[in-house]
């Protein structure tokens, strides 16, 4: 199978120079490999500021790389002609982890999804408000909502408009950073149904940035861990799995209780909320 | 500040859609008590930040509050003068909280600057940052908010709300971008202050394994309205509303094997 | 958090409907002012006639505010004064923003070492204050309008390029950038449709703000004799004509002192009410 994007042992530092030359320089990855393959879903955990979204960032040529290459369909990202880089950005697509900034405050919800419609296919306004339409309706809201700033919508609402976007041209491979972390866990597991969806019919690939253990055993086919500037895991996900290094095992055991503690803490013992 | 209890009556909230008037927060009354936590869920969109904000008395632009008194122990209270002082706040986006222009350490000084405790700057930034789990204090405090990673920020929301040194804390999803370690190490934080300095906390959380950890009693929302009450083990064994029994169930969805 | 209006009964989306009477006072004195310079050309009275049998008169009905000690009509040059000074601030403001935008704007933008060198000149230009740049230029170049023009756009361009290089630079980290990247945008395309939009807002703000000083500058340096030549109607050349005239003949001089005082309100007030408007709509903008 085609491998379809590929970090190869890049490297990132940060500081040390320019406007913000705020002392020693900050090494974030060091070294760190990872490839997606297509239809494949790749889990890539981390604990908080271990370098996830900088990784994507590298992978999505937002940022160039200290040392390493990143290669889509096996031409490196930073020598790609106008041609490779609009076949790059067709084939990656990417949700990113805050959602509100992610989105021009200024533009329409209709304009945020087209965006990529616009870039990178051939369809007219009439088809591509169509689809628009479609992707609203696929991501839980109202075509009517494409008329509505992001401003006046909630966390949740402008991170579907997100997925949305990134659903839009129909990408080979979905960066998703934190993508559902917003949205309650009926949406998630609705949002997740759709994109294994996506998955069979059409075989997109996933790299899943996230925290949550239990949505990596739900929907992710490999796993990788990173931890101080490298990868410490990369393993396929079975029904039940386990880390090897202490750091990922230590990610997976602090996983949140399903239920509260059967021995009930005094102070919940009467509800005093307010009639 | 002795206040024991901050609550909102009534709270109706309206939007203008297409020259419309959509109702967005329809009549709730939530109260959270100082030694106490209560979580509030619910689908997204259902209103639950709107809610947080008219907890403290505030409206985003566009929106327009049709009624609802903030009450401290009872009393209406002037909603200026609660943010900083009565209510200290973590917001959901925690990127778009901060200003772009100011470093971590500048944020640190106007949250104190509210409490008249500028001074106290050097003395109390370094044991906060460690208390939500943010190690070298001089590095971080001099980061820019795009310098810092999600989780970063949102432990530093965290940090700045208790710099604040409010009795009331009102959290939105305030450990959504944080790893299980960083957000078991908040969620024993917060739950450390409740009971030593009896911080009143209401946590929005779409996460039923937090509300699971933390919560005393849980509301559930559902379209603008509060549709369940219920301390938190009631919930989880008998849920009464459609509302609270979706989300649980989605919850159980994740723990295959403990439910199977 | 300012993303927040807070709320104490009245309708905050109401309330901000409702123009506030500053600024319908701002919009009235510069909509008068403006179109006193539009109709001016328009208007039968010569600016320029000189006529000695009727110097320094006081109000008739030839001449409604009197002539001055050439015997012009005061009245047709103060509304002719309208669009000398009107017209050479708009001249600026458009020098200044296409230069501050196009060189601030590619500055931040491309950041590196085009930046670095072109914010060292920006500081070289800012260090000259606008009388001495202006004082050089009219010793180089001979005095007039254009010059003045000239000198007043060169000394602000380096003040307002730094602005947006700031904006631009703050914008540019923004995730929504990123995403308009990654959607496929060009990179000219995302400075058009992502950054240029919410710099000009601001600028266009700033600008408003900025007018009051500027005719303020054309009519200085034109009292100094430094810029407008007589017999052009200008308000400075009126003010510097009206010197000789201030025991016997007061209101010569504070007719245009009070068009000028008039014109830097209006656009103060209006400055300050398009901030006020644009401020809450910026609010996701955090700058
Ligand atoms: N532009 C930058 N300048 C300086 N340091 C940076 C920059 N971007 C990221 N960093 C640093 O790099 C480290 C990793 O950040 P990153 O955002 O990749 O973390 P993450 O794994 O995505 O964390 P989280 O799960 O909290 O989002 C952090 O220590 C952060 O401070
Ligand atoms: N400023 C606004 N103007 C108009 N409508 C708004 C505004 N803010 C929120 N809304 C609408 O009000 C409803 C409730 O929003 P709220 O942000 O409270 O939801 P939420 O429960 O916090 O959802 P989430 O879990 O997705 O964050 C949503 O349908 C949203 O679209
Ligand atoms: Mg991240
Ligand atoms: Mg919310």
């Amino acid at each position: 199978m085609t491998i379809l994007l590929a970090a190869e042992a890049v490297e990132k530092r940060y500081g040390g120079q320019g406007v913000f030359a705020t002392g020693a320089s900050k090494t974030v990855l060091r070294g760190v490999s990872l490839s997606v393959r297509d239809g494949e879903s790749v889990a890539l955990l981390g604990a908080s500021g271990s370098g996830k979204s900088t990784l994507a960032r590298l992978m999505l040529g937002l940022e160039r790389p200290d040392g390493g290459t990143v290669r889509c369909l096996g031409q490196p990202i930073d020598a790609l002609d106008t041609d490779g880089r609009r076949t790059f950005r067709r084939t990656v697509q990417a949700v990113f982890q805050d959602p509100l900034g992610a989105v021009n405050p200024r533009h329409r919800v209709g304009r945020i999804i087209a965006e990529p419609l616009r870039h990178l296919t051939g369809l007219d306004a009439r088809e591509r408000a169509a689809r628009v339409a479609e992707l609203l309706r696929l991501v839980g809201l109202a075509p009517e909502d494409a008329d509505r700033l992001p401003g006046s919508m909630s966390g949740g609402q402008v991170q579907r408009v997100c997925i949305a976007r990134a659903l839009a041209p129909e990408p080979r491979l979905i960066l998703l950073d934190e993508a559902v972390s917003n949205l309650d866990l009926v949406l998630q597991l609705q949002i997740l149904d759709l994109l294994a969806g996506l998955r069979d019919r059409l075989g997109t690939a996933f790299l899943f940035i996230t925290h949550d253990v239990r949505l990596v055993r739900r929907f992710c086919h490999r796993v990788a861990v990173l931890h101080d500037g490298g990868l410490v895991e990369d393993r396929p996900v079975g029904p039940s799995f386990a880390f090897d290094h202490p750091a990922a095992r230590a990610l997976l055991d602090a996983m949140l209780p399903a239920a509260p503690p059967p021995a009930l803490r005094d102070r919940s013992a009467e509800s005093r909320i307010a009639p | 500040m002795t206040a024991h209890r901050l609550s909102v009556e009534g709270l109706r909230l309206s939007a203008r859609r297409d020259g419309r008037p959509v109702e967005l927060v329809r009549g709730i009354d939530l109260a959270v008590e100082r030694g106490r936590v209560t979580a509030l869920v619910g689908a997204s969109g259902s209103g639950k930040s709107l809610t947080c904000l008219g907890l403290q008395g505030l409206t985003p632009p566009g929106v327009e509050r049709l009624g609802g008194r903030v009450r401290l122990d009872g009393e209406a209270v002037d909603p200026a003068t609660l943010p900083g002082r009565a209510v200290a706040t973590v917001m959901q986006n925690p990127r778009s909280a901060f200003n772009p222009v100011l470093t971590m350490r500048a944020h640190a000084r106007e949250t104190l600057a509210v409490r008249g405790d500028a001074g106290a700057l050097d003395r109390l930034l370094p044991e906060i940052l460690a208390e939500v789990g943010l190690p070298e204090p001089d590095r971080i405090a001099r980061l820019y908010p795009f310098e810092m990673s999600g989780g970063m920020l949102q432990r530093m929301m965290i940090a700045l709300a208790l710099l604040a040194g409010a009795p009331f804390l009102l959290a939105d999803e305030p450990t959504t971008d944080l790893d299980p370690l960083v957000q078991a190490h908040i969620l024993s934080l917060i739950e450390r202050l409740v009971a030593t300095r009896g911080l009143g906390v209401l946590i929005v959380t779409h996460d039923m394994g937090v509300v699971a950890r933390l919560a005393d009693e849980v509301a559930v929302m559902e379209a603008g309205r509060i549709v369940e009450t219920a301390p938190v083990a009631a919930l989880f064994a008998a849920p009464r509303s459609d509302a609270a029994r979706a989300l649980l169930d989605a919850h159980r969805a994740l723990y295959p094997e403990e439910f199977a | 958090m300012s993303v927040l209006v807070r709320d104490d009964g009245l309708s905050g989306a109401r309330r901000r409907l409702r123009p506030r009477r500053t600024t319908l006072a701002g919009l009235a004195l510069v909509g008068v002012i403006a179109l006193a310079a539009l109709a001016a050309p328009l208007l039968p009275w010569d600016p320029e006639a000189v006529d000695l049998m009727a110097r320094l008169e006081g109000p008739s009905a030839a001449h409604w505010l009197g002539t001055d000690h050439l015997g012009r009509d005061l009245l047709a040059r103060l509304l002719h004064g309208a669009s000398v000074s009107l017209g050479a601030v708009a001249v600026i403001v458009a020098l200044i923003l296409t230069l501050g935008i196009g060189i601030g704007g590619l500055s931040g933008f491309l950041g590196g070492r085009t930046d670095r060198i072109v914010m060292r000149v920006c500081d070289g230009f800012l260090t000259v204050p606008t009388f001495v740049l202006a004082m050089f230029m009219v010793g180089v170049l001979g005095t007039g309008l254009t010059n003045v023009v000239l000198a007043i756009a060169l000394s602000h361009w380096a003040w307002y390029a730094r602005i947006v290089r700031g904006m631009v630079l703050s914008l540019r980290e923004r995730d929504f950038v990123a995403a308009a990247i990654v959607s496929g945008a060009s990179r000219p395309r995302v400075f058009a449709e992502h950054i240029l939009p919410g710099v000009l807002v601001q600028l266009v703000v700033l600008a408003t703000l900025d007018i009051g000083h500027m005719i303020l500058h054309v009519a200085g340096l034109s009292f100094l004799g430094l810029g407008v030549m007589p017999p052009t109607p200008e308000w400075g050349v009126m003010i510097s004509d009206a010197r000789e005239f201030i025991w016997t003949q007061p209101m010569l001089m504070l007719w245009p002192g009070l068009m000028i005082l008039l014109t830097v309100m209006g656009f103060n007030l209006l400055g300050d009410a398009l901030r006020d408007r644009l401020d809450p709509m910026l609010a996701g903008e955090d700058h």
